[in-house]
């Protein structure tokens, strides 16, 4: 299956298709910034279970922003 | 020659050991801190990366939770909009130029923002932590994931402490902005909207001696 960049080009969305894909590529490394810094402010302060909770739950988003960003450039 | 001043003390014999007032000292009560906690004496299930082995913490201070009411609200609001909105295009028959799956990204991609707006918000008041150790105050500040500052004093250096409970919910309730002075160009600590700010500045107080120990 080969991508027809010209079709896509002139799909009326096209715009809208293409910040989106921004938007969620930035929302991604947004989202891994977010699960960086739970897990370094986990090492500062260390509550037991509650800080571990947070770093998974942020993980989890992170790994949701990732697969929304892939299948969007899979369905769009 | 009369001698002007007679000392009324007696003099001290060095062999006689000096006499020792036992003081009773209260057994330390160590406490569980729950998940959510504010307000903790001796918790046990916590520790900070710069603390000392030989360190105990004795009083843990976050922002009380009421302070967390707004971007909860707003969270909610947030949440729901989505509901009013398809509600409304439902009612007046409205078809969106673009197709289900984009309508789908648009809203996964709508709550995960969301999403992320309540985790910053949680997470900042979290981990907005101060202690008071049987060393130092230590406060840790951490606000919108970019901004981290972690500031210690030894309780030696701390001059006075003050709080301010200024309005109608932080009398309701009781919670205020707990003041530490230090001593020189080292910075104030400023630890707002803790609960209980009476309390905080007695033990403080107490571990400074500057009041009599509260048993």
């Amino acid at each position: 299956m080969s991508f027809n960049f010209l079709a896509f080009s002139q799909d009326p969305l096209f715009w809208v298709k293409i910040i989106l894909g921004i938007l969620l590529f930035l929302y991604t490394i947004f989202a891994f910034i977010m699960w960086n810094q739970a897990r370094s402010m986990q090492k500062l302060v260390d509550q037991f279970p509650m800080g571990l909770i947070l770093s998974i739950i942020a993980f989890l988003h992170f790994l949701a922003a990732l697969s929304l960003f892939i299948y969007t450039f899979a369905i769009l | 020659m009369p001698d002007l001043f007679t000392p009324t003390n007696p003099p001290v014999d060095p062999a006689t050991p000096p006499l020792v007032i036992p003081t009773p000292s209260a057994p330390v009560v160590e406490h569980h801190l729950h998940a959510l906690a504010a307000f903790c004496q001796n918790p046990v299930n916590i520790s900070f990366q710069t603390q000392e082995p030989d360190e105990e913490i004795l009083l843990f201070l976050r922002r009380h939770f009421v302070t967390n009411v707004p971007w909860i609200a707003t969270t909610i609001f947030f949440a729901i909009l989505p509901f009013i909105i398809g509600y409304v295009l439902s009612l007046t028959a409205t078809v969106l130029p673009i197709s289900q799956n984009a309508i789908n990204v648009f809203i996964i991609f709508y709550y995960l923002i969301v999403f992320a707006y309540a985790y910053i918000n949680f997470l900042s008041w979290f981990y907005n932590i101060s202690f008071v150790t049987t060393k130092r105050v230590v406060d840790i500040d951490f606000s919108e994931l970019v901004y981290k500052n972690v500031a210690a004093t030894k309780l030696s250096l701390v001059q006075d402490v003050s709080y301010s409970q200024i309005g109608v919910i932080r009398s309701l309730f009781d919670y205020g902005d707990v003041l530490v002075q230090t001593a020189g160009a080292m910075d104030n600590f400023d630890l707002s909207a803790v609960p209980q700010p009476e309390r905080v500045v007695s033990i403080i107080e107490n571990l400074i001696g500057r009041r009599p120990r509260v048993l």
